[in-house]
């Protein structure tokens, strides 16, 4: 599975990727809206993202904006937020799952594995 | 009537009111005289027949002076004064020089000096009416060359002195009138002052109050932002912490396959578990600063709640861990929808929970849920250390921790905010405890109105605030099963491969599936869940599958639940048959388990309605 993960912490895209070396799962990570934008692609087949980016909610709107486009791989969001009202915002706007931190590594390969 | 700027302007008018009014007054007097004046120097002169011009100078004298006197009676009110007092008399003399002297005319002359008073100080009023009085007997003595105490005038003097000191009373009573209007006025200013001094320091007071509101406002919602920023923050160190120490401790493929050895292994457990007790008091701690901010909110729907029971005794379960600790339900059945906010509920289950698991050293944890009336009421009893009276009072306290053992582990502010999220709902936690022998914390919830049981959608979004959140895979409801009959299954299988086949067949077709893998704990999960149907592999470590059915059929309380055996071999199937429902072969045909699952499941509730 090709992944894409938007993630501006370099050290929480470094826990991710760790683990992805030990699967047969290809990551690439992107830091900026604008690179995800550019990267995203008909081969990914798994978007995880911050919602977060630039200390706004802005990834639910990218979110939004990738669903008006089309884009119906699996969306997974991966956020700090934890409130009832972020949970259903993420939902709200297309993402299959939320994955919060912090987690722990079984939960972050049961949700990619899912 | 508020007292603004413009009202202060109308006090002050005050003063030229007082003017007008004075000078109203001369007004008023002196006009009455002038007609009087008029009428008797008209009356006097039609009896002298004489020339034309000394007839009406008199009346133009008159009538110029009293012109003069209402022209200068606001302005200049000594003139105006001076003028009537000057010109009637003036107009009787000339009467009297060239005309005719007539008693009457002195009258006049006397009343009109009673005006002069007005605007002379008192005590030269007095000697005022003298002078006419004098001069008219001396003029009429000389005229009439009579002695003065035989000519007219003097009685008509006599009489005019009374009429004069009966005049002057009455204007001096007039004037202790006005004097005394006026000075209500005055003291009605005064006081207007005064209220208005006072209004201005009101309305100073309050444009400091809201001030000092708006800036409260301002620090709380920057308190809010902080959090809510710090919150942020500290997760993402935490991240570290617990995404690695998980990796170290179950992912060895991510470090060259090498596991790690079993004497770090204890240690970096405590640091993960360090890491997760940090979580839980950073949720703690935004918990109640959204409270104490009062931007807490709770979101209060009709519920099922026995969902939310079977997961805070799953959860509770966990946290029994080695302690020989007996977690019970005592559930009604038939509960009805309650009102509430589900997610909150499960905290304060999930709190007390937690507390009666933490204090009990062994025994049995009871969460006991009854309807009563048009309530529910929900209890925890443990059969722990017990809590002291004195600290019973306190223990809601923040930071209050029943100060006995201090391996406990707590962030103290759990049942604070336990107690609130009660209070939130219009419910109180209430404790009884006996020291050594056990507590019990309970509290009661509304049932569901008509109304808010209309609203029930049966959507149970109750997210948990960490780990995984998904949101596709919902289960999909079969048109017939509502909210009452939605079953529960234990499945015992240690095997991951048939364990998953199983919890994926279950899940679909609308069961709520609970997992042990280890035959200990088959039986304490059981009894805590009291599940519809038990799927039981009969090889399981550290316990055998037939003594864990015995223990089952032992207890009365679980003694009705189905057990359907799994076995490897076919010999099995004969075993103790009457303890199990039925025994099945593996490899599982997942159409079959879940046709013979649904039969054991309602062929013991036909059971249990005709027992």
């Amino acid at each position: 599975m090709n992944i894409l993960y938007l993630e501006d912490n370099q050290m929480d895209a470094a826990l991710v990727q760790r683990y992805i070396e030990t699967t047969d799962h290809q990551l690439d990570v992107v830091a900026t809206l604008d690179d995800a934008d550019a990267v995203l692609s008909d081969n990914t087949d798994l978007l995880l993202i911050d919602i977060m980016i630039d200390n706004e909610r802005s990834g639910l709107d990218f979110v939004r904006y990738l669903r008006d486009r089309g884009f119906d791989k699996q969306i997974i969001a991966v956020t700090a937020l934890s409130s009832n009202d972020d949970i259903e915002n993420c939902r709200e706007v297309g993402c299959n799952a939320v994955l919060i931190k912090p987690f722990n590594i079984t939960q972050l390969a049961e949700i990619i594995n899912y | 009537m508020a007292i603004t700027n413009e009202n202060l302007t109308d006090s002050l008018n005050v003063y030229e009111e007082r003017e007008d009014l004075r000078a109203t007054f001369i007004q008023t007097i002196s006009i009455s005289f002038i007609i009087i004046g008029i009428l008797l120097i008209g009356s006097a002169s039609q009896s002298v027949a004489s020339s034309w011009f000394l007839t009406m100078m008199p009346w133009v004298l008159l009538c110029v002076g009293s012109g003069f006197s209402l022209y200068f009676k606001k302005k200049q009110p000594a003139i105006s004064g001076v003028l009537l007092t000057g010109i009637v008399p003036v107009a009787i003399g000339c009467q009297q020089v060239f005309v005719e002297y007539t008693p009457a005319l002195s009258y006049l002359l006397l009343l009109s000096v009673i005006i002069g008073i007005g605007f002379l100080k008192e005590q030269y009023v007095v000697f005022l009416p003298l002078i006419p009085i004098v001069s008219t007997i001396a003029f009429d003595s000389y005229h009439n060359g009579v002695l003065w105490f035989a000519t007219d005038t003097l009685y008509i003097s006599i009489l005019a002195c009374a009429t004069a000191a009966a005049g002057y009373g009455i204007l001096d009573h007039a004037r202790g009138m006005v004097t005394w209007a006026f000075d209500r006025q005055n003291k009605s200013f005064v006081r207007a002052e005064s209220f208005y001094d006072q209004g201005e320091k009101l309305r100073k007071a309050t444009y400091e109050l809201e001030r000092a509101k708006e800036q409260v406002e301002e620090i709380s919602g920057a308190k809010s932002v902080f959090l809510s920023n710090m919150s942020h923050e500290l997760r993402t160190p935490l991240n570290m912490v617990i995404g690695y120490t998980s990796s170290i401790l179950d992912m060895p493929q991510m470090y060259e396959n090498q596991e790690v050895p079993e004497v770090f292994r204890k240690d970096i457990e405590l640091i993960k578990s360090s890491g997760e007790y940090l979580l839980t008091l950073i949720n703690d701690i935004l918990d109640l600063s959204k409270i104490e901010s009062g931007k807490f909110e709770i979101n209060p729907v009709a519920f099922d709640i026995n969902p939310v029971l079977e997961g805070v005794m799953a959860t509770a379960l966990g946290l029994v861990k080695e302690k020989p600790i007996q977690l019970k339900p005592d559930f009604d059945s038939d509960l009805s929808l309650i009102h509430g906010d589900p997610m909150r509920i499960r905290q304060i289950l999930l709190n007390l929970m937690s507390n009666a698991v933490k204090y009990t050293v062994s025994g049995s944890v009871v969460l006991s849920v009854k309807q009563q009336g048009d309530e529910i009421r929900i209890a925890v009893t443990d059969t722990g250390m017990g809590i002291p009276e004195e600290t019973i009072a306190t223990i809601f306290d923040r930071f209050e921790q029943v100060q006995n053992n201090s391996n406990i582990q707590g962030t103290g502010l759990g049942l604070d905010i336990s107690q609130r999220l009660a209070e939130m709902h219009g419910s109180r936690i209430n404790i009884e405890s006996t020291v050594g022998a056990g507590s019990t914390f309970s509290f009661s919830l509304p049932l569901a109105t008509e109304e808010q049981t209309a609203e029930f959608t049966g959507d149970e979004t109750i997210h948990e605030l960490t780990g995984i959140k998904r949101f596709d895979v919902a289960e999909p409801e079969a048109p017939e099963s509502t909210w009452k009959t939605k079953r529960t299954v234990l499945i015992a299988e240690d095997d991951s491969t048939t364990r998953d086949l199983l919890l994926r067949t279950f899940e679909a077709n609308n069961y709520k599936v609970f997992d042990v893998q280890d035959g200990d704990d088959v039986y304490d999960t059981a009894s805590a869940l009291l599940p519809q149907l038990i799927i039981l592999d009969i090889v399981l470590p550290n316990r055998d599958g037939w003594t864990i059915l015995d223990d089952l059929k032992a207890d009365e309380e679980t003694a009705h639940i189905p057990v359907i055996v799994l076995s490897a071999h076919i010999d099995d199937t004969d075993l103790r048959k009457e303890k199990a429902e039925m025994c099945l072969v593996k490899p599982i045909n997942t159409h079959n388990i879940l046709k013979h699952a649904n039969q054991a499941i309602e062929s013991h509730q036909r059971i249990t309605m005709e027992a």
